[in-house]
């Protein structure tokens, strides 16, 4: 019970967290001068095309854009009446693309799921590799399989991660007949799902997933195993061994239990930087991502979309810190028992 | 008898060095206790992990045979396969317990867990079953309510129980031998009396043998049957416990005995009360206030000190004696000003005689900084107070350069005499602490402690950290500066054996309180409150003749409510200090 109540109150600090991050979000967003409209009607009125200055006006209008920051800012939100009545995030709109002349949602629409599942399974490939690569490490530390796991680590880490797409990229459709960029065969794009569309995803997602998740893996492995040796040297450890248990077991019980504290809280700090560590990769697979719509949104001060790209990176990290936090408080008594009287 | 476990012609080291552990000879007879007596790097506590191969994973096996007689035959332990010493000896033949009760449990898993592992790993019992001798164990070894044990952690219990739990996680398989290294060492020695008194109750009980490491004489005394003294990985002297106890052959042996804390022999007469104080603690309280874990209880108060009153005549020695919170280390803190004091104590400081007294706690920047020239801590630990990434010079240099005083080559000249003060060569000026051993380092934070010049000195347990010999020569060192450069100590301690030698006057502290304070001998023989004498009883004499008193530590390390009438009080409501002589106060109900 007292874990609900844990779980119900960091869930109020979240929404709360969140609020903040929007104001700071859009404020930056609006940092540099000007807004999409207004380069634009600048542009047309010095090009000579006054019918679109219209259009751009109108827009403006239509999006309070001619409203002081701070009833945009409660507009965009939705905590105020905008020219259609309370309309903004809360309400689910999340507003117009001036680039794609478009609504943002759907823009966004698919690349949204395809960015999750893209670094949930980079996520999952970090952990599934790093766990056993780590403690194998520091159980068999300073043996050929260490020195060999950190050469393959370091060798991940310094490999910039474009340079191993595009080799991947090659190697894998010459020899496995791994398709090339995008993140589906290119005629499922826009359709509904079916059974065949998920196995082209699937198929297309094994090198995104090597790609993005490498770099963190070998990061990852290495932190496990210095925790493991720390953990290792502890008389816990002997008191383990002389009670006659295997080495497997005891170190899946003991140290490993200890020395993964650190990598349960670092699940909120794992996704985001995913998210903006991955544009540059997505950009080379062509994956249809977030990223490369943030990079561009953020270009050309198309502020509705970029807005809505970073408050979901950062509902993102908020979700992954407080899913830690939670996991933090069921795997260490230290942290559940903190002042319970005794 | 058969012994049942013998070791032979056992030899240990690392790499190509010379061996650690170089021809080991001991047995162990059945239901007997064997001591390993020696100082650390003696070899003792790698010569019994050898027994369970739970060895540094560098250290190698050269030579040796241990025998462990059994039912089915003797095994030969250097011998047998991994997976039978796993199955067979480790856990369930052999147990071993370990120093550090705290480490030795695994923070994150219930003590039940922990222990229990031990029956399903050896035996194959039931669920309940399993349980059900792990509770029977647990009431064994003295835990009032096994199923709260069970589903506790760790850190939710003290260090004796900590201890306890490591005995009973040792004893539920029922093994033929104990081994336990250092089993008391880093508890209060009231808490050491009963765990010792408990381990020997088991032995009684279940007629296992034990091999007990220790560095500790009295402990010896006190539990074993049979004495193994063991120096620089050989073995020195060997045999039964008595007659090498009462006549050490061995020239070594013979050392160890001598550096052993002695209680002071003859009562002297009362000294009269000297005027000149350089420090005085006057109605020093300290507060804490724990943050409690719920949001909305209130949070707790802990009074660490509690109407403190102490004075510290120039050039004596004032001592602070107890056990781990009592409230020792925060008064000495509270005397360098390093922690505020609850409104109305106060402390005051004469930096020379005659000289208008200074509050501690009310200095502003530039007197504190001349307060921090004349007042200087010793800290407990020589291995982590001192930088490992400087060299010594810049250690000893760096008060001077804090204050001001004195170019390179004044730092250079002061540093090479304070090395010379404390014994050490003046050519170790440009090495790293990593080079020194524990008795040098410490040395060396008395060195630094001594390069501002100081009047006064705390020293934090200089010398717990010590082996014993060891410990012996730093209190001749620190009585002999104090003597030469007419220094005054504040020394704070938990051993009453180590500060009887040092101090002139005693105060005994239980739970922020002073409960006894006079001359050191005094207090040994004729202690007044139950507390000083549970502490004067819980210590262990390397004397057959004076076994440790259980009754006398259990009475005066308990509650205050269970204490005889004069000293009984509940909750805050204790009894003044009273004077009973000049010079000796006790807190006592007239």
């Amino acid at each position: 019970m007292e874990i609900l109540r844990y779980a119900v109150y960091r869930f109020g600090t979240m929404l709360l967290t969140l609020l903040l991050v929007s104001v700071l979000i859009f404020w930056i967003i609006n940092l540099p001068p000007g807004d999409f409209l207004s380069n634009q009607i600048a542009e047309l009125r010095a090009t000579g095309q006054e019918a679109g200055v219209a259009k751009a006006e109108f827009l403006r209008k239509e999006y309070a854009l001619d409203r002081s920051l701070t009833e945009q800012y409660l507009i965009w939100m939705g905590f105020w009446p905008g020219p259609h009545g309370f309309s903004g995030m809360l309400q689910g709109n999340f507003g117009w693309s001036f680039e794609f002349d478009r609504p943002v949602s759907e823009i966004v629409g698919e690349s949204l799921w395809l960015t999750v599942l893209v670094n949930l399974a980079a996520v999952l490939f970090v952990y599934m590799v790093a766990l056993p690569l780590g403690v194998l490490a520091a159980a068999k530390s300073r043996t050929m399989i260490d020195y060999t796991a950190a050469f393959i680590g370091y060798l991940g880490l310094a490999t910039p991660n474009f340079l191993l797409a595009l080799i991947l990229f090659y190697y894998g459709h010459q020899y496995l007949n791994l398709p090339i960029g995008g993140l589906m065969a290119p005629e499922f794009e826009g359709e509904p799902m079916t059974w065949e569309k998920v196995k082209s995803i699937l198929i297309h997602l094994i090198v995104p997933t090597f790609v993005i998740g490498t770099s963190g893996a070998s990061a990852m492995m290495q932190r496990l195993r210095a925790n493991m040796l720390d953990e290792l040297g502890k008389p816990y450890v002997e008191t383990a061994v002389a009670k006659g248990m295997r080495p497997s077991r005891m170190l899946a019980k003991y140290p490993l239990r200890v020395a993964f504290n650190p990598f349960v809280a670092d699940i909120g700090n794992l996704l985001p930087s995913m998210v903006s560590g991955s544009v540059l990769v997505s950009v080379v697979l062509g994956l249809q991502t977030i990223g490369p719509v943030l990079l561009q949104a953020l270009k050309s001060q198309d502020m509705f979309l970029s807005g809505f790209v970073l408050m979901f990176v950062a509902l993102l990290t908020l979700i992954g810190t407080m899913i830690s936090d939670v996991l933090l408080v069921l795997l260490d008594p230290r942290i559940r028992y903190e002042g319970r009287e005794t | 008898m058969r012994p049942l476990l013998s070791v032979e012609d056992l030899s240990i080291g690392f790499g190509r060095d010379a061996p650690v552990v170089q021809n080991v000879n001991f047995a162990v007879n059945p239901g007997e206790t064997l001591a390993l007596v020696g100082e650390s790097g003696s070899g003792k506590t790698i010569s019994c992990r050898a027994v369970l191969r739970i060895l540094p994973r560098a250290a190698r096996l050269h030579s040796g045979r241990m025998i462990l007689s059994g039912q089915e035959g003797d095994i030969d332990l250097a011998r047998i396969s991994e997976r039978q010493m796993r199955s067979d000896v480790r856990g369930n033949r052999i147990a071993m317990i370990f120093q550090e009760p705290m480490r030795s449990l695994s923070p994150l898993h219930r003590i039940g867990n922990q222990v229990v592992e031990v029956i399903h790993l050896h035996r194959n019992t039931s669920e309940a079953d399993a349980k059900r001798e792990v509770l029977e164990c647990f009431e064994r070894v003295g835990f009032a309510d096994p199923e709260r044990t069970w589903r506790s952690y760790p850190f939710e219990l003290s260090g004796g129980m900590r201890q306890r739990a490591m005995i009973a996680m040792a004893m539920v398989a029922k093994p033929d031998l104990l081994i336990a290294d250092e089993p008391t060492t880093a508890l209060d020695v009231t808490t050491q009396a009963q765990v010792l008194g408990l381990m020997k109750d088991l032995q009684q009980e279940t007629g296992m043998a034990m091999i007990l490491v220790t560095h500790d004489l009295g402990v010896v005394a006190n539990m074993a049957e049979q004495v193994v003294v063991m120096h620089k990985g050989r073995v020195m002297e060997a045999g039964p416990a008595e007659p090498i106890l009462r006549a050490p052959a061995h020239p070594y042996t013979k050392d160890l005995f001598n550096a052993a804390p002695k209680i002071p022999e003859a009562i002297c007469p009362l000294r009269d009360p000297q005027e000149d104080l350089i420090l005085e603690l006057r109605n020093v309280t300290k507060t804490f206030t724990m943050r409690s874990g719920k949001n909305w209880s209130k949070p707790a108060l802990v009074r660490a000190c509690e109407d403190v009153d102490l004075s510290l005549p120039r050039g004596k020695t004032l001592a602070i004696v107890g056990e781990s919170g009592s409230g020792k280390t925060t008064a000495a803190r509270i005397a360098l000003g390093a922690e505020t004091v609850d409104a109305g104590g106060e402390v005051l400081f004469r930096p020379t005689t005659g000289a208008a007294p200074l509050q501690v706690h009310a200095m502003d920047r530039d007197a504190r900084r001349a307060f921090q020239r004349q007042a200087q801590m010793v800290f407990q630990d020589p291995y982590s107070s001192l930088s490992p990434r400087q060299r010594i010079l810049d250690t000893l240099a760096e008060p001077l350069e804090i204050h001001r005083i004195g170019n390179r080559a004044e730092h250079k000249s002061r540093a090479a005499e304070m090395l010379r003060l404390v014994g050490l060569p003046v050519d170790m000026l440009s090495r790293y602490p990593h080079a020194f051993s524990g008795g040098q380092r410490q040395r060396l934070s008395i060195a630094r402690a001594l390069m501002l010049d100081p009047a006064l000195l705390v020293c934090d347990e200089p010398t717990s950290a010590l082996d014993v010999s060891v410990q012996e020569q730093i209190l001749t060192l620190l009585e002999e500066i104090r003597d030469a450069r007419q220094l005054s100590y504040l020394f704070i301690s938990h051993d009453l054996a180590v500060v009887a030698r040092i101090a002139d006057e005693v105060a005994v502290m239980r739970r922020g309180l002073i409960v006894e304070l006079g001359p050191p001998e005094v207090l040994f023989h004729d202690p007044k409150h139950p507390y000083t004498k549970a502490l004067i009883a819980a210590q262990p004499v390397p004397d057959v003749d004076r076994p440790i008193n259980l009754k006398l530590v259990a009475q005066g390390a308990g509650a205050p409510e269970s204490w005889p009438e004069a000293f009984r009080f509940a909750g805050q409501d204790a009894p003044p200090l009273v004077p009973l002589d000049p010079g000796h106060k006790v807190r006592c109900h007239v």
